[in-house]
Parts: structure tokens; C-alpha cells; sequence
């Protein structure tokens, strides 16, 4: 006898993930998942969006990582709620590690709230969080050919920021490819090439986040 | 990589399924897994047998169908395949040089030397010349087989860009096969 069943491996994380998405939509707030490889920027691209936001809007971070809170002391310099979630040997968030903090915060006060998730370009693409887009942040040093071998990850954002822009000249790095690669797979994808350690690029990236919080 | 967690999860459904029709043995279970959705079939497999052990699902036959990527053009709808696959061995650089081992062979033109002048702060290196060069033709190819790569991701009829379809999200347990104990078996007739 055959039963069809057509049952979600991953139904409990995607059950906690829609319901994470209506309270954040009935909060009014919007929720982003930053994803990367580690060293990317994904810490420093939260930094330099907390200077130029905090006085627009009002934000909060979980910060993802295997140990420390190393990252939640940095973001936490700018006066805003920060939750870190250690995730012991776990390479992504999950939405249930998501919900487990929310308490945390107020949030019906908050208009923007940023997930940064572990670094790694894999394993937490395949984790709703309930955000309301993932950005994924890639740079420089790790060349060129990121769209092409991590095609998921890129599919699946509505934002690329490309960081260490201000490296251009010192790598090999073609841009035509990278943004060819990244419009094959994903044409609908908005990108921004920045710099947080000279600030290029940023007043672009600063003002989408800030004009899709407010919306 | 999540492998484990997603048999765990499988098998949770499956059992519970085929306790709800009052099954004694789960003889198949098909699941289904996108291409993208980083969930590799063989893994899935290996998990399952030993997971299933002394369960009704133990002995099953199981399925992992790869739901391929597909893309919807947006300009006039079709649905095709990218052919991912396009680029075979990208980078295979040629050796110019007929006696390239004997270039690999390290000598004291091509070490780092270390420049350890106090008055210096970045230690200065020498140019390390392998003699390995890519010839433009290959070079060519490389660039070729990217954009063929690139291009199999536009609409083959009207050469408009696509959108994601199908190939990521998909994971789940699509249907099982059970001996049922509610059915009459064929000794019963």
C-alpha cells in the first residue's frame, strides 16, 4: 500500500520560521539573515550600518557564532541590544535558537532587526529564520569564482554585498565575472560593492536597509 | 552535511506515518531532494540503514530523488534546466615547457629571501618563477566554458532571465509503501 505523504523533512524549523516571520511582520519590523564565508565582513558591514542607522532607526543583532562573543562586544559599542548564540559546534542558526531569544527584546520598538549567522556559505542557507531577506556578504580575497561554486547561497539572497572593494587594485579578482556569474544565477539580486575599512560604497547599502526598514 | 538531523526527521515521519495506518513494515520510502538544497543522496542513505535498524522502516527500500535545478523564464514563462555541469575541467592550464618537472625542482632563484634590515618593516621577497605559463588559447577556453556556464541560466527559446523554480527548497518525504495490517494479505483471500 502507498501513502503519500509529501512531508517536510524540516518541518519543525519551517513551522518556528513562519511563525517568526508573522511576529516580525505584526512587530513592524524587518528582519534580515546576513550570511558569509568567515572573514568576509559580515561583523565590519554591521558595524558601519549601526554608525550611519542608529540615529534613523531603532535596531537590534543576534550575532551567530561557534564560540565567543567576541562579535556581540563589537556591535555592542554602538547601544544596541545585542544577543550572542554560541552554537557550540553548530555550523548555522536555526529559527528554534532564534525564537529561544527573541525575549530578549522589545520588539515592537524595533524597526530593524539583524540575524548574522555563522560563517559559511553551505549549511545555514537551507535554515529559514523567518527573515524577510537573506544578504549574503562576499568580498574580495576570496575571488571571483564564489557565484559559480556556491551557486545556493547566492540564488537564494535578495542582497550581495561585495566587501574590500578598496583591495581591488592588490587581487586578481575579476569583477565582470563575479557580476555576470551572480546575474545568471540570480537576476533579480540587488548588489552593492563597498568598503568598511575606507567607507566606498556604504551611503548605497546604508540607504536600501535604511528604505526597507521604514517601509 | 545535516544529513544526520534530516534521517533522524524521516524516519520520525515515516514511523509515525505508517503507525497512523497501522502498518507492520515500511517496505519503501521515497524522498525528495532538491540538487541545491545541500542534502547529498548518499549520505541520506548511509544515516538511514543504520538509523532504521530494528524499527518497522528496517530493510526498506529507499528512494532520494534529486529535484533538478530549474529556472521559469520571465519574459515568456518556459521552464528549463541551466546545464550546470557545463564546465568540465575550467583551468586546466598547459605546460609550455616540455621539461616542467625539472622547473618544479626548487633553487635558490626561487625561495623566499627574507629581508631582515631593521630599517626595513615589511620584509621584502623574490619573485618566485615557477615557469608555468597559461597560454591565451587556454586561457580562452576557461573564459568560453565560464560563459557557456552562464549562459545556460538564460531561457534557451527567447534568451530572457530566469528565476529560480525548482532544485533548492525541496526536501521532504514524498510517499512510503507499507504492508499494511488492515489489509487482508494475499494468504488471507
Amino acid at each position: 500500500m502507498q501513502i503519500n505523504l509529501a512531508r517536510r523533512i524540516f518541518d519543525i524549523n519551517d513551522r518556528v520560521a513562519e511563525r517568526l516571520r508573522k511576529v516580525f511582520e505584526s512587530s513592524g519590523l524587518l528582519a534580515v539573515n546576513v550570511l558569509g564565508s568567515p572573514g568576509a565582513g559580515k561583523t565590519s558591514l554591521i558595524e558601519r550600518s549601526l554608525e550611519h542607522l542608529t540615529n534613523k532607526l531603532r535596531v537590534a543583532v543576534i550575532e551567530g557564532d561557534l564560540a565567543t562573543s567576541l562579535d556581540a562586544d563589537r556591535l555592542r559599542r554602538f547601544g544596541v541590544p545585542v544577543v550572542q548564540i554560541n552554537t557550540g559546534g553548530l555550523c548555522h542558526l536555526d529559527s528554534t535558537m532564534i525564537e529561544n531569544v527573541l525575549s530578549e527584546f522589545d520588539l515592537p520598538t524595533l524597526d530593524l532587526l539583524i540575524i548574522e549567522n555563522v560563517g559559511n556559505l553551505v549549511c545555514p542557507v537551507r535554515f529559514d529564520l523567518g527573515e524577510a531577506c537573506k544578504i549574503v556578504v562576499a568580498s574580495l580575497p576570496e575571488g571571483d569564482d564564489k557565484v559559480a561554486k556556491y551557486p545556493t547561497a547566492f540564488s537564494s539572497a535578495s542582497v550581495v554585498v561585495l566587501n574590500k572593494m578598496d583591495l581591488k587594485n592588490a587581487l586578481n579578482f575579476d569583477m565582470d565575472r563575479f557580476e555576470r556569474d551572480l546575474l545568471a544565477v540570480n537576476p533579480a539580486v540587488e548588489m552593492f560593492r563597498v568598503s568598511c575599512c575606507t567607507g566606498i560604497g556604504l551611503d548605497r547599502w546604508v540607504d536600501w536597509l535604511n528604505q526597507r526598514a521604514a517601509s | 552535511m545535516h544529513e544526520l538531523s534530516a534521517v533522524q526527521n524521516i524516519l520520525q515521519i515515516v514511523l509515525e506515518e505508517a503507525a497512523k495506518a497501522r502498518a507492520k513494515r515500511i517496505t519503501r520510502v521515497v524522498v525528495k531532494v532538491g540538487k541545491w538544497s545541500t542534502f547529498v543522496s548518499s549520505a541520506i542513505r548511509f544515516y538511514f540503514n543504520i538509523l532504521a535498524e530494528g524499527t518497522p522502516a528496517e530493510g526498506a527500500h529507499l528512494e532520494v530523488d534529486v529535484v533538478p535545478i530549474s529556472y521559469r523564464c520571465q519574459e515568456c514563462d518556459c521552464v528549463y534546466e541551466p546545464c550546470l555541469e557545463s564546465s568540465e575541467s575550467p583551468g586546466a592550464a598547459e605546460v609550455t615547457d616540455e621539461d616542467s618537472f625539472a622547473r618544479w625542482q626548487p633553487d635558490a632563484a626561487n625561495k623566499f629571501t627574507l629581508n631582515t634590515d631593521a630599517t626595513s618593516s615589511l620584509p621584502t621577497m623574490s619573485i618566485c618563477d615557477s615557469g608555468f605559463q597559461i597560454s591565451d588559447e587556454s586561457q580562452e577556453e576557461m573564459m568560453d566554458l565560464q560563459q557557456t556556464w552562464r549562459d545556460s541560466f538564460l531561457c534557451p527559446v527567447c534568451g530572457g532571465a530566469g528565476k529560480l523554480l525548482r532544485g533548492l527548497e525541496e526536501l521532504y518525504v514524498d510517499y512510503i509503501e507499507v504492508e499494511n495490517a488492515d489489509q487482508p494479505s494475499s494468504q488471507d483471500i
